[in-house]
C-alpha cells in the first residue's frame, strides 16, 4: 500500500515535469516571430477595444478617443466593462446562466435537515450586524452603478450584497425566506433576455446597445450598461445568497 | 521581467494543483487542489495581458493613435472575471454533491 502511493507520486511528478516542459515550449516558441510575452498591445485585438472601432472595417478611421465627447460605438470609460457588458455580453449571459444552474443544483441536492437547536449569536454581534449590512449594501449599490467608470460592476457588487446576507444568516436565527431569492434570480435572467431581444428588435442584432451612449466619462452614460449591470448584480446576489442559505442549513 | 515572474508563480500553482488532483484520495482535498489550479490559471491569463509600466485600462484622459498607450490588455481581465464566477458556482455545486455523498455513504471517499 505504502509502496503503491510512492509509485503514484513519482509517476505524477514525472507527468507534471512533462506538462511543464510542453507548456513552456509552446508559450516561448519564437519560430513564428511573435511569442506570448513579446506581443505588444498594438498587435492584439484589444487595440480595437481601446479605440472603440470594433465594428469599423477601416481600423484607422477613428484616430483618437476623447473624454466628454459622444458618438462612439460604446460609451464606457472602463474598457473591461465595455468588453464584458457590451462586446461580449453573450458570453456573460451564458456565464450567468451557469451560476443559475449551480444555485439550482445546490438547492436540489441539499435536502432539509432536521431542526437543530442553533445557538444565537451574542448581543454585540446582533447589534453590529444590521449596521454593517447597511453600509455593505450601500457600497455594493455604488459599485454596481459605477461599473462603467471605475473598477467594479455587477459581479463584485452582487458578491458584496451576498456577503451582507451571509452575515445576517450567521447572526440571526430567523432568516429571509429562500423563496425571495428563487423568485428574483429568474426574473433578473428574464430581464437580461428581454434586453437582448429588444436589441434584436430595434437594432437588428442580439444584445445590441439600443440606448443613447451619452458623453464618455459622464455618470449617466454608456447606454444599457447600467441596466445590464444592475440586472447582473441582482442575479449574482440572489444566486450566491441562495447557495449560502442552502449550505447554512 | 514582471510578466515572467508572474507566469512562473502561476505555473507553480498550476502544477501544485495538478499534483494534488492526481495524488489525493479525499474529495475535499481534490476540490482544494482544483481551486488552486484554477487560481493559477487565472493568474497566468492575467499575466499574459500585462505590459511593463502600464496601468488599469480605464480612460481618464484622451488617447490618440500616435501617442503612447499606458494600458494593460483589457481582454484577459474580462475572461478572468468570467472564470472566477464560474469557479465559485462549480465549487458550490461540487461541495453540495460531496455533502450528499457523505450523508448517503458515510464516507468522504477515502480509499
Amino acid at each position: 500500500m505504502k509502496r503503491n502511493e510512492l509509485l503514484i507520486n513519482i509517476f505524477t511528478i514525472i507527468l507534471i515535469i512533462l506538462i511543464a516542459a510542453i507548456v513552456y515550449l509552446a508559450l516561448t516558441d519564437s519560430r513564428k516571430g511573435l511569442t506570448l510575452f513579446s506581443a505588444r498591445l498594438e498587435d492584439r485585438v484589444s487595440y480595437r477595444y481601446l479605440f472603440k472601432c470594433v465594428s469599423e472595417t477601416d481600423a484607422l478611421k477613428q484616430r483618437s478617443v476623447r473624454i466628454g465627447q459622444s458618438g462612439y460605438e460604446n460609451g464606457a470609460a472602463n474598457i473591461v466593462t465595455a468588453v464584458i457588458v457590451d462586446y461580449r455580453l453573450f458570453d456573460t449571459f451564458c456565464e450567468v446562466l451557469i451560476l443559475f444552474a449551480a444555485s439550482a443544483g445546490v438547492t436540489l441536492l441539499m435536502e432539509k435537515r432536521k431542526k437543530r437547536i442553533k445557538k444565537e449569536a451574542g448581543i454585540i454581534v446582533q447589534t453590529a450586524v444590521p449596521m454593517i449590512m447597511l453600509f455593505t449594501i450601500v457600497v455594493a449599490f455604488y459599485i454596481i452603478l459605477h461599473g462603467h467608470l471605475s473598477p467594479g460592476g455587477g459581479f463584485s457588487g452582487g458578491a458584496l450584497i451576498a456577503s451582507a446576507f451571509i452575515l445576517q444568516f450567521i447572526a440571526f436565527e430567523k432568516k429571509l425566506s429562500k423563496r425571495w431569492f428563487a423568485l428574483l434570480e429568474p426574473l433578473a435572467g428574464l430581464g437580461l433576455l428581454a434586453f437582448g431581444l429588444s436589441g434584436l428588435y430595434l437594432r437588428g442584432s442580439f444584445f445590441a446597445n439600443f440606448l443613447p451612449t451619452g458623453s464618455l466619462g459622464a455618470t449617466i452614460s454608456a447606454g444599457g450598461i447600467m441596466i445590464v449591470y444592475a440586472l447582473i448584480g441582482i442575479k449574482v446576489a440572489s444566486g450566491l445568497s441562495s447557495i449560502s442559505a442552502d449550505f447554512s442549513g | 521581467m514582471e510578466t515572467f515572474s508572474f507566469s512562473i508563480c502561476a505555473f507553480s500553482l498550476i502544477l501544485v494543483g495538478i499534483f494534488g488532483v492526481l495524488t489525493r484520495k479525499d474529495i475535499i482535498r481534490i476540490l482544494l487542489a482544483l481551486n488552486i489550479l484554477e487560481t493559477g490559471i487565472n493568474m497566468l491569463v492575467a499575466a499574459v495581458g500585462y505590459f511593463k509600466g502600464s496601468s488599469a485600462p480605464i480612460l481618464t484622459s484622451n488617447i490618440t493613435r500616435d501617442g503612447f498607450l499606458p494600458f494593460v490588455d483589457p481582454l484577459p481581465q474580462a475572461l478572468v472575471l468570467a472564470s472566477i464566477v464560474i469557479g465559485a458556482g462549480t465549487t458550490a455545486m461540487a461541495l453540495a454533491i460531496t455533502l450528499k455523498h457523505y450523508r448517503t455513504h458515510k464516507t468522504e471517499g477515502k480509499a
